[in-house]
């Protein structure tokens, strides 16, 4: 399927064509998700905030400029996770979940092996690092710690830390993305 | 204007990572929340810190349930006209509610001119008598209330075809009871003139 830029998904999209809507879902759907995972921390308050996100976002696409079309969705996502929390919050029966709580479902034995499998490959992966950068991860994910007091250990300024933690983990994304091409 | 440094990518990356970790305290959350309100390359910023907390736990990057496209699809486009008559969003200005309304009527008004010209066809003042007389237990009594649910709850497009069928009953019903009284069959191609 040819790629189609954002301009002609939306000519399409308005004219009715079902497909269209299946690019613009394809093309937006994981950033968008992510980052309402992001603010949400929770699956299925993102799940919730995406469906609406799309609704609104589309549904009201006059004066919308075709090739702003990305900063358009993450707007609309923000105030849909804005909205979402305030709504949460004034009802405050369900309390938000801790920062590091992303809620998935229970996974099947299935999953937790292969879960299991992409830990291993992980390890070796993180091996592959720079030093600094491995120790900050090491400490990040095997031991639990706070950046803060990866900073503390390793006596350097907490920028400092998280700037090895990003890079460490830009590199080992690519590693990780080549690995399985 | 912007702090460049405050604003810069790298710190916008670590940011990010502070804000998914949970890490930061109420007054950066706040600041780092409204940059997410104007900044796209915080957004993106975002979206890669999640991404890349999620590869750390060993998990593949988290998608949403596709289910939700259903629902965008409905909300969002056009349906056909046959879908549309039996879903449940609907509007007034649909050109299909008037071409099914303008049917409906259609075969309405159609059903009672036929039924009108059948009926002057036969003596007017043998059928006055039959339908005031029919017994207790053949005479139909509908509850009202019931009649209404019944109906509420056929779909739209089954309430046609049972009203045809209803139609159907009751003119056999009328000749089921002259049947019943030993009156003659009426034989409709004999049937004498109209006086």
């Amino acid at each position: 399927m040819p790629d189609s830029s954002d301009a002609t998904l939306l000519l399409r999209f308005r004219s009715g064509d079902a497909l269209a809507l299946d690019q613009l879902f394809e093309r937006y759907e994981s950033p968008l998700f992510q980052f309402l995972l992001g603010m949400l921390k929770d699956h299925h308050r993102a799940e919730d905030a995406l469906q609406e996100t799309f609704v609104r976002a589309l549904g009201r696409l006059d004066g919308v400029d075709p090739d702003h079309l990305r900063g358009w969705l993450f707007t609309v996502a923000y105030h849909e996770a804005m909205l979402l929390r305030r709504k949460l919050k004034t009802r405050a029966t369900t309390p938000l979940p801790a920062p590091d709580d992303f809620a998935v479902y229970a996974p099947d034995p299935y999953q937790e092996v292969a879960r299991a499998d992409q830990a291993r490959r992980l390890k070796r992966l993180i091996g592959r690092l720079p030093a600094a950068q491995q120790e900050v991860i090491r400490q990040r994910i095997y031991e639990g710690k706070r950046f803060r007091e990866i900073a503390e250990s390793l006596d350097c300024p907490l920028n400092t830390a998280l700037a090895r933690m990003h890079e460490g983990l830009k590199r080992l994304r690519r590693l990780w993305e080549s690995e399985h091409a | 204007m912007r702090d460049n440094r405050s604003d810069s990518a790298a710190d916008l990356d670590t940011r990010a990572l502070l804000y998914v970790g949970g890490e930061m305290n109420p007054t950066e959350v706040m600041a780092f929340e409204r940059l997410l309100g104007e900044d796209q390359r915080a957004r993106e910023a975002l979206v890669l810190a999640v991404e890349m907390a999620r590869m750390l736990d060993g998990l593949s990057t988290p998608r949403p349930n596709s289910a939700y496209r259903a629902e965008v699809r409905r909300q969002l486009l056009p349906l056909g006209v046959g879908s549309w008559l039996f879903s449940g969003r609907r509007y007034r200005g649909h050109p299909a509610a008037w071409a099914a309304l303008g049917g409906v009527a259609a075969l309405l008004a159609v059903t009672l001119l036929t039924h009108g010209f059948s009926s002057s066809g036969q003596p007017q003042p043998e059928q006055a008598q039959i339908m005031p007389t029919l017994p207790a237990e053949v005479a139909i009594q509908p509850n009202l209330d019931e009649t209404a649910l019944f109906w509420s709850e056929i779909p739209k497009h089954e309430r046609m075809n049972r009203l045809l069928e209803e139609e159907h009953r009751r003119k056999s019903r009328s000749e089921d009871v002259r049947l019943a009284r030993g009156e003659e069959q009426p034989n409709r191609l004999t049937a004498s003139p109209m006086p």
